[in-house]
């Protein structure tokens, strides 16, 4: 998994553009409150969306946002995870 | 030295050729002459009583000889013709000895003859030979029997189980009875004799007797036998034994006509071409040829696993047939396989089968024999006329 | 999927769009044409324009109905006014002809700046594409040979202005002169540059319209291509088995893969880097770095990434803030145009003396 904070807000509609930019279907969204401890953060945070995308069979990613501080935690390829993450941070 | 070698040699050479001579030379002067004088034809000698040597004829040709009869003990009389100057002509006694004849020279109608032999042969006589009627009168003073024999078959065409009456005549045409006669019949392979007679009664001169016997056919192979002859030994009232035989005879044996039915099978039409696809009809006729009626035929045909029946009946069951009548059914086959096909149909019934073999050929139809090739030359057409449309989309 | 409109103007544009047509049928062949299909990366339209018949015909995979003839004898004859006078009575058609292409997303203006119909049509027509269609619209602008003709260097000084100053979406150059080193003969020099034109053309439609790793769109083209003074050109490298991902991009940069002359580092206003190849050669860690660091050099630079098969290729496109070459070109077109005017002074004295002789004489019969 790998986390990143931005700058600015990441808005679900972004995301999804740019996961579609980059080949992926959306394939399912839920609404999540897991709790994550960041080391970086120091902090406990609770996630507004989970996000399931597929690109072939083995090829998924599931993203995870935090709205109120930016975060967004990526699980899945490290290179794709990596790609997204960058992906995001352009303006 | 060198003198004595040409001599050695000489005296070699000498023995050589002389030894051969005188080896001749010897073997003649070692043989007893028994005989060695000119003979008028016409007269004869007898050497040690038995031995009878008669001039017969003399010629004077391109090489002289002379015909002499020989006669001895127990050996008939041989007229032999010995050429002047050849070597000595041998005549073996009935006892095993030789003597040897040789023509010296040959005169107008007397010969000089010189005979060699045992040295204690002597000349017994010197004859004058008698006129032929004389010995035959002479002859007739012994009585001679004489049996003729007869063979015949009441039929000469005969068949397994039948019975033949053979008879036998035997008629003595000699001057004497015969006595001990034995009749030697010589068997034929698959007949059974009955009531062969093997000895026969004494037949007195001009005498005839009969013998019969049945001669039964029993498993003879059919054909034409040559029977070889009766032969008849008998002795005269002498003690001369005497033989005679009938002439051979001729039987032919048949087969023995047997009640079977015999089924033939036939197919119509013989062998024929057709189209794949196409229906091809095909009528099986079963005929019983035998001269009885038949139990049950089963038919059964043998089609290639690519000829199908459309109609029709297939492999049907006769109950019987009577002899000289048929049956007949259809059938309908179709086939999609290109090339001969061998149908063959099988009849069987309780002693045997009969087959009948048909080919046909099926041709592919037009369409179908070009199948592959329109099948081919579709995609090259369409690729032709796609790469011709490309061709006309790019030319500007 | 983008819809990309291709237009070659002139002889010089008609053939570089021949190229792209043939190179979008792939590896084929000349008889591709008959069995193939064209593999365009996007849903691209191309039409050849020309008012030079011949130089139509001899294109050779271009549909026919792709190929438009403008009617005006055979050519301009290098005139652009003439040109432009005959752009403009067949406006209609050619605007017709383009509409019924449908709509577009990106629309690509290929054609030489020294000849007569693609430097005088090429303004005229950037201008009504850009007040009919929102899309944007690049002009590749092939500059001549230096010694072709002074009146090519007048047609290039000029072409080259009206493109610039319409402001449609940018100018990316070509240069012949600084492309020749390609090939030794003028036939070959010029078939190399027109295919390795084509390819670039190719390439970035390419990382436009795919699905990337990494990515830029079409949003990220016009940035870059409303950098500095809105003339730019591309790059090319092909990365050796040895190289890593960072000497591909550099590479990109590098004066022999670039179409004309520039220094990025001095004069580069924006940039966009696609790199395309196989996964396991593209490290996304060191490529991020190395763009940051051109980044601080160029300005922005967008970095798209494709996964392809093969090894990494790198494309770059980037707009200038100045452009020496060009400022050495004017220079040399405003002498030749100025030598121009002076041979034809020339002339014409030589030719008033030379009537001058008849001046008061009568002809007599």
């Amino acid at each position: 998994m790998i986390i990143r904070q931005y700058d600015d807000d990441i808005s679900r509609e972004l995301l999804i553009d740019t996961l579609e930019k980059m080949g992926f279907r959306v394939s399912r969204i839920e609404e999540g409150h897991d709790m994550y401890y960041s080391s970086t953060t120091r902090t406990y945070t609770e996630n507004d969306i989970k996000l399931h995308a597929k690109k072939k069979m083995f090829d998924k990613m599931v993203i995870e946002l935090n709205n109120e501080m930016n975060l967004v935690f990526v699980h899945g390829d490290e290179v794709s995870a990596k790609a997204l993450l960058d992906n995001l941070a352009r303006v | 030295m060198n003198n004595d070698r040409i001599l050695a040699m000489l005296v070699l050479l000498l023995l050589i050729s002389t030894s051969p001579i005188a080896i001749a030379a010897e073997g003649d002067d070692d043989a007893n002459v028994i005989l060695d004088r000119e003979l008028e034809v016409g007269s004869g000698v007898a050497i040690e009583q038995s031995i009878k040597i008669e001039v017969v004829e003399v010629k004077t040709d391109i090489i002289d000889c002379a015909k002499l009869r020989i006669s001895s003990y127990q050996k008939p009389a041989r007229v032999i013709s010995i050429f002047q100057g050849d070597s000595p002509t041998e005549y073996e006694t009935s006892s095993g000895t030789s003597m040897y004849i040789k023509v010296l020279s040959v005169y107008g109608d007397s010969v000089y003859l010189r005979v060699t032999g045992p040295e204690d042969w002597r000349v017994t006589n010197y004859y004058t030979v008698e006129s032929e009627e004389e010995e035959e009168t002479k002859e007739e003073a012994v009585t001679i029997p004489k049996l003729d024999i007869t063979r015949t078959f009441d039929t000469t065409v005969s068949e397994p189980g039948q019975v033949i009456a053979v008879t036998i005549k035997i008629r003595n045409t000699g001057n004497g009875t015969a006595t001990d006669i034995v009749l030697d019949e010589s068997p034929i392979r698959g007949t059974y004799k009955e009531d062969c007679p093997t000895t026969i009664e004494d037949i007195a001169a001009g005498e005839t007797k009969r013998a019969s016997y049945t001669l039964k056919v029993v498993d003879a192979e059919p054909g034409t036998y040559e029977l070889s002859p009766s032969i008849l030994n008998y002795q005269s009232e002498s003690g001369v034994s005497f033989s005679s035989e009938s002439k051979t005879s001729v039987l032919e044996i048949t087969a023995a006509e047997v009640l079977l039915p015999a089924i033939e099978v036939s197919i119509d039409p013989v062998d024929s071409i057709m189209a794949c696809g196409d229906d091809f009809p095909m009528t099986v006729t079963i005929r019983n040829v035998g001269n009885a009626t038949s139990g049950i035929v089963t038919i059964k045909s043998n089609l290639p696993p690519d000829v199908q029946v459309v109609s029709g009946e297939d492999d049907p069951v006769y109950e019987s047939i009577e002899p000289g009548e048929s049956e007949e059914y259809g059938v309908t086959l179709r086939t999609h396989g290109e090339g001969k096909h061998i149908i063959d149909v099988q009849a069987m019934w309780a002693d045997g089968e009969a087959v009948d073999t048909i080919e046909f050929w099926a041709e592919k139809s037009g369409l179908e024999q070009y199948y592959i090739h329109i099948l081919a030359a579709i995609p090259i057409l369409l690729l032709l006329f796609w790469a011709m449309k490309r061709r006309k989309d790019y030319s500007y | 999927m983008l819809n990309i409109l291709i237009l070659g103007l002139g002889q010089c544009g008609n053939r570089i769009l021949d190229a792209i047509n043939r190179e979008a049928f792939g590896s084929g062949g000349t008889f591709a044409k008959y069995y193939s299909r064209q593999k365009f990366p996007a849903s691209v339209k191309t039409i050849a324009i020309n008012t030079a018949i011949n130089d139509l015909k001899e294109l050779s995979d271009t549909l026919a109905k792709d190929r438009m003839h403008v009617p005006h004898l055979h050519g301009v004859g290098a005139n652009r006014i003439i040109g432009k006078r005959v752009f403009g009575e067949n406006k209609e058609m050619i605007m017709g002809e383009i509409d019924k292409r449908g709509s577009f997303d990106l629309i690509f203006i290929i054609t030489s700046t020294a000849g007569g119909s693609g430097s005088s049509f090429a303004p005229l027509l950037a201008k009504e594409l850009k007040q009919t269609y929102t899309a944007p619209i690049i002009s590749i602008a092939v500059l001549p040979f230096r010694e072709e003709g002074s009146i090519f260097l007048q047609n290039t000084a000029f072409c080259l202005r009206e493109l610039v100053e319409m402001d449609a979406g940018g100018v990316l150059l070509v240069d012949n002169q600084y492309l020749k080193k390609y090939a030794g003969d003028i036939k070959s020099a010029y078939d190399s540059i027109n295919t390795t034109t084509a390819r670039r053309i190719l390439f970035l439609i390419e990382a436009l319209n795919s699905e990337m790793l990494m990515v830029t769109d079409l949003g990220d083209l016009k940035t870059v291509m409303n950098g500095g003074i809105g003339v730019g050109t591309m790059g090319f490298y092909e990365a050796s088995k040895e190289s890593t991902i960072k000497s591909a991009i550099l590479g990109s940069f590098k004066p022999s893969g670039l179409l004309f002359p520039a220094n990025v580092y001095e004069d580069g206003a924006r940039a966009m880097l696609v790199i395309k190849g196989n996964k396991k050669f593209l490290d996304l860690d060191l490529i991020t770095k190395t763009v940051e660091e051109l980044s601080r050099e160029v300005g922005q630079v967008f970095k798209g990434v494709l996964i392809k098969k093969g090894r990494p290729k790198v494309l770059s496109l980037f707009t200038l803030n100045s452009v020496p070459e060009l400022e050495k070109l004017y220079a040399i077109a405003a002498d030749a145009i100025r030598f121009e005017m002076d041979k034809k002074e020339q002339s014409k004295k030589r030719l008033d003396d030379a009537f001058s002789h008849i001046e008061d004489l009568e002809p007599i019969y």
